[in-house]
């Protein structure tokens, strides 16, 4: 059996890429894996291009790199038509929808958009015009997705978001939000800081402020539950980071973090990229964040729980200390998001669920 | 345990690979199976136990690709299929090197027809007899086709017969090597058979493809051969093409080359009488 690559040394490729010329072929193989698991091939092929290593790569890797790229190359000219058509349908009742995540990435140009996949497109509009999207939506052949009853409800009832939509034609998912948090969490986002300070990209389209989008990346992972596919995020909020410094200083994100309450995420995200990528970015965070830095209990919290639990889940890979890493960023996820009165009853459910399917098969609530 | 495939275009490893299912395997994929052992793998499936209970009374398994699981659990007796429905799904999920066109394909002379249909009409029975009768089959499922020379490339595996076609097969080739059918899919019943060696499969080359054939099996009708423009012949494939839409550019030229350099026909039969003739002349 062939030496596992380890997470230490999954993470070194982050920070001393041309740790990968002394790979074997054995290694580059648990990577191929690894990162197909974590939907970060295509990334990876961009990354590899712009460290000037894609000659040491071996062929097999290569070939699946190519098509990879292919795919992604294909997805970000797919974004720029949907968008187009997005934009058009809600026109006719004038919403101009601020796009968000890997479309914004696209309409954007931002260095993470080359290479990623993505599996829907998401939009935010205010709360008020939340229903006159979906029938005009409607009108224009998108359907609303089939989600089993419980998953339904609890959208409707706790996370007032609209469930996503499918167009069948043109097999696009949309997910339409009114915020950037789940208002379930309890915190609310000041409209105009959401939609006061959007900006316009070069094809006319709207996204997030520059400083915005980067705190959404970082809420949007610290916000979640599921870890299992959350390497691509950190990978996302650093070179959107990367991004930003060229233009701006790292301050102005930290003071609007302060104002929305988010200081101790920007803390988190810095600290687990300079463990990864091995910058410099705790160093220069001003305000709320800045004090963290010689928090003991969150260093602790983020060395030994956080950056385990983001590593890409799959079996090469995980440890025992990893998986456990995740349940509690799992239960963590769902604590953030939910009241305890609201927590109490969904966790009930999800846990007699999976009772059931531990003793039935994880398959027994398909149709 | 883990078993390789080799396939010539693309390498498969099967993880947990239980070895009642060895047997088959080895019949069918001949020294494909196990081949080059030290070479890397392109895709991996894990087959994994549903759980505890399951595994004692009605068990079940699942195909996992890295953390997915393209397909519903199944009875471990119809792990075959499923095995070969996860090497397709594998492929046509993540390769967009080639251009994929869901067809089989027969190849005399270095020449190369494809049969591009739905599932139901016939190619992999009509492919399975022609190749146990004097032709070469690079796929009954999937016409590969390289982006840079626009030649199809063959690829070492069984093909499928579907209900009916099992017993159709036995009859016309009494000495078919075929493995045990897999009663009660969700597509029916199947059974795989073998078509080469792996040592017939080493001779095989990259091939033009100078026909495109439609075929339609319907029960009592007489043998129609219709030729059909290649304007008709280019919109009929793309249907087929089940990647193009990703591909841009290289997977228009490729088809465009595809459709200069061939004829094409619709098809419609109900015995192989006379078609083994006409595919010659094509390929003269």
């Amino acid at each position: 059996m062939a030496q596992r690559l380890s997470q230490a040394q999954f993470r070194a490729i982050f920070s001393r890429p041309c740790s990968l010329t002394e790979f074997d072929l054995p290694q580059w193989e648990q990577l191929l894996r690894i990162l197909r698991g974590a939907d970060m091939l295509g990334a990876f092929y961009y990354f590899l291009k712009t460290n000037e290593l894609l000659p040491i790569v071996p062929d097999f890797f290569q070939a699946h790199l190519h098509s990879a790229k292919r795919y992604s190359d294909r997805q970000v000219q797919q974004i720029k038509t949907e968008t187009d058509y997005l934009c058009q349908t809600l026109q006719t009742i004038n919403c101009q929808p601020t796009f968000l995540k890997g479309a914004a990435y696209v309409l954007d140009k931002t260095s993470n958009h080359e290479g990623r996949v993505m599996t829907d497109i998401d939009i935010l509009v205010y709360k008020d015009d939340l229903a006159l999207v979906e029938t005009t939506l409607k009108r224009y052949g998108w359907v609303e997705k089939k989600l089993d009853d419980y998953d339904q409800q609890y959208y409707r009832k706790w996370a007032h978001e609209l469930p996503p939509f499918n167009h069948p034609e043109r097999g696009v998912t949309l997910d339409i939000h009114h915020t950037i948090i789940p208002p379930i969490s309890g915190i609310e986002i000041p409209e105009r800081l959401l939609f006061g300070t959007t900006k316009h990209t070069e094809s006319g389209k709207t996204t997030l402020s520059d400083p915005m989008m980067v705190i959404h990346c970082i809420i949007h992972l610290f916000y979640n539950e599921d870890y299992e596919k959350s390497f691509r995020d950190i990978f996302d909020i650093h070179l959107l980071l990367t991004d930003y410094e060229e233009k701006y200083q790292l301050t102005s994100i930290c003071q609007l973090a302060d104002e929305l309450g988010f200081s101790k995420e920007i803390y988190y995200a810095c600290a687990l990229i300079d463990a990864i990528f091995k910058t410099q970015r705790v160093k220069n965070l001003t305000g709320q964040s800045a004090r963290y830095t010689h928090v003991t209990t969150t260093n602790f919290f983020i060395k030994n729980i956080i950056l385990p639990a983001i590593m890409p889940h799959h079996d090469l890979i995980n440890t025992p200390w990893s998986n456990f890493a995740r349940t509690i960023m799992f239960l963590r996820g769902h604590y953030l998001k939910m009241p305890l009165k609201v927590l109490v009853p969904h966790i009930w459910v999800k846990f007699n669920r999976a009772l059931v399917m531990l003793v039935m098969g994880p398959h027994h609530y398909e149709k | 345990m883990t078993s390789i495939l080799d396939l010539g275009v693309y390498r498969f490893a099967i993880e947990g690979c239980p070895s009642f299912i060895l047997p088959s395997l080895s019949t069918l994929y001949d020294d494909s199976l196990g081949l080059f052992p030290d070479k890397p793998i392109d895709f991996h499936l894990t087959i994994k136990n549903t759980s505890l209970l399951r595994r004692l009374i009605k068990p079940q398994v699942s195909i996992y690709f890295d953390n997915q699981r393209p397909f519903h659990p199944i009875k471990k007796s119809l792990l075959l299929p499923s095995i070969e429905w996860g090497l397709n799904w594998c492929i046509a999920s993540f390769d967009f090197n080639h251009l994929l066109i869901h067809s089989s394909v027969i190849v005399k002379n270095g020449k190369a027809i494809i049969f591009p249909a739905q599932p139901g009409s016939g190619k992999s029975t009509l492919a399975t007899y022609l190749g146990l009768t004097g032709w070469h089959v690079y796929s009954d499922e999937m016409a590969i086709i390289n982006l840079e020379n626009q030649q199809v490339r063959p690829m070492h595996r069984p093909s499928s017969l579907k209900n009916k076609s099992i017993e159709v097969i036995r009859e016309l080739i009494p000495d078919a090597t075929m493995s045990p059918v897999a009663v009660g899919t969700h597509k029916g019943d199947i059974a795989h058979v073998k078509l080469t060696t792996r040592a017939g499969f080493n001779a095989l080359c990259d091939a033009d493809v100078i026909a495109v054939v439609f075929p339609k099996y319907r029960e009592n009708q007489s043998l129609s051969i219709e030729e059909l423009s290649q304007t008709a012949g280019f919109s009929r494939l793309v249907h087929h093409a089940f990647n193009y839409n990703v591909l841009g550019i290289d997977g228009f030229n490729t088809l465009k080359s595809v459709v200069d350099k061939s004829q094409f026909f619709n098809l419609s039969y109900s015995s192989y009488d006379g078609l083994n003739a006409f595919f010659s002349d094509l390929v003269m």
